[in-house]
């Protein structure tokens, strides 16, 4: 069944292919670069651009002109942030005058282009390297993300779970805290991409069944079981650690 | 000055803090101690959702967050230190709504009695005009508005009728 989406705010939803935003260089140093094309959105000339990057507790705002006349800011420095993991911004255009203000348009949760993390362009889950002393591995979760962190003294954290049987280990669990918190704490948004929503479908096309409604424990604990059962036989975990006992013996 | 602390205190210098004054951080009413949920006094610093319930960690990041201007959080941080109360809940429970100069300050504006140095009546209610209506009608301006940059004044004037009497007794 389809969902349409109905907007009643006459913002317009800009597309993410109108906009490219990284970031260059490293902290301290690390600087927002960003182009766009909002054309074909029939913009006022005189409306601003802002983009605004955003992680963990910090916001920050660059003026990027208005939309007819680019201007990069005199600091596009994210002097914000003392981490960039799970950064993400967001692109407006904002009225001026009479409705000064007013949102015209806006892309959000946009990741910063050239991302490496090889997840982060397959899936909602953003894997970086932590330190994490004596872990190995550890899900968070961002207001906007869940953050696989993976200790950084196992050298590439994308080699490192590649191997079927570090894959056999962690991502059922991964899988399993995942759906939990997708569970527990909903979605907020009407938006069908919002990550619990994209990883409670994920669970319902596991298990062959939809989450049940009712607030039962229980009943939402063998559903997660269920979706982490049939993830697991699918992607032959068992034969994995099989393989790997085998080989180590 | 703010940005240093915060960048230096880590989520385990903010639970002993926090740990370390069990004794202020539990107490209420009539000295029949207390002890809330975990979240209030062991920093969950990657999940936003718990990391603002810390008792010590969460207003101190609010407060460095306008440290230029400091006096637009009263009205935020105008309770006990281990009841954080309704302006607070209400706003510091949405990050971009904890951000914006022009909607702490309105907060502060509306909930916050300046001559007596309290909150107004009302202002720890669900009913019209509440932190909590406040939050929910926040939510749908975001959609329409730029809050992030909105002044305080501007923002006051988007207000349905129902905050009339706090935008009132403000004036």
């Amino acid at each position: 069944m389809s969902v349409s989406h109905l907007n009643y705010t006459g913002r317009k939803r800009i597309a993410r292919t109108s906009v490219l935003v990284g970031v260059g260089g490293e902290l301290p140093d690390a600087s927002v670069v960003a182009s766009f094309d909002l054309q074909p959105y029939d913009f006022p000339g005189t409306a601003r651009v802002v983009i605004e990057a955003q992680a963990g507790w910090t916001i920050q705002r660059f003026d990027f002109g208005t939309v007819q006349e680019y201007r990069a800011p005199s600091d596009s420095r994210l002097s914000e942030f003392a981490s960039l993991a799970g950064l993400l911004f967001r692109l407006k255009v904002v009225a001026t005058g009479d409705q000064e203000g007013r949102l015209l348009g806006a892309a959000d949760r946009l990741r910063p282009s050239g991302a490496t993390e090889e997840a982060a362009q397959r899936s909602f889950v953003v894997v970086r390297p932590e330190d994490l002393g004596d872990r190995i591995w550890q899900l968070d979760f961002d207001e906007h993300q869940p953050l696989l962190l993976v200790n950084s003294g196992m050298g590439d954290h994308h080699e490192f779970l590649r191997r079927r049987s570090v894959a056999a280990l962690v991502l059922p669990e991964v899988f399993s805290q995942l759906l939990r918190h997708a569970v527990e704490y909903g979605s907020e948004e009407e938006e069908l991409d919002n990550w619990r929503s994209m990883a409670i479908r994920m669970g319902e096309h596991m298990a062959a069944r939809s989450l049940p409604q009712v607030d039962d424990p229980e009943a939402i604990a063998d559903w997660v079981d269920d979706c982490v059962r049939v993830f697991c036989r699918r992607h032959r975990f068992l034969e994995a650690m099989a393989e790997w006992v085998e080989g180590a013996e | 000055m703010f940005d240093q602390y915060r960048d230096a205190m880590t989520p385990g210098t903010w639970s002993w803090f926090a740990l370390r004054s069990l004794g202020v951080l539990s107490v209420e009413g009539d000295s029949k101690r207390i002890v809330k949920e975990d979240a209030r006094y062991l920093l969950q610093e990657r999940d936003y959702r718990k990391a603002y319930r810390h008792l010590l960690a969460g207003p101190f990041l609010l407060f460095s967050a306008h440290s230029n201007d400091p006096t637009a959080v009263r009205g935020l941080l105008a309770t006990r230190l281990d009841a954080p109360g309704e302006v607070y809940e209400q706003l510091a429970s949405r990050k971009f709504l904890i951000t914006s100069r022009g909607v702490v300050r309105l907060a502060t504006t509306m909930y916050f009695d300046e001559s007596n140095e309290r909150l107004r009546r009302g202002a720890g209610g669900s009913g019209a005009g509440s932190p909590r209506r406040f939050s929910e009608v926040l939510q749908q301006l975001d959609l329409t508005y730029d809050l992030q940059d909105i002044s305080n004044e501007r923002l006051a004037v988007l207000l349905p009728r129902e905050f009339a009497r706090f935008l009132k007794a403000s004036t």
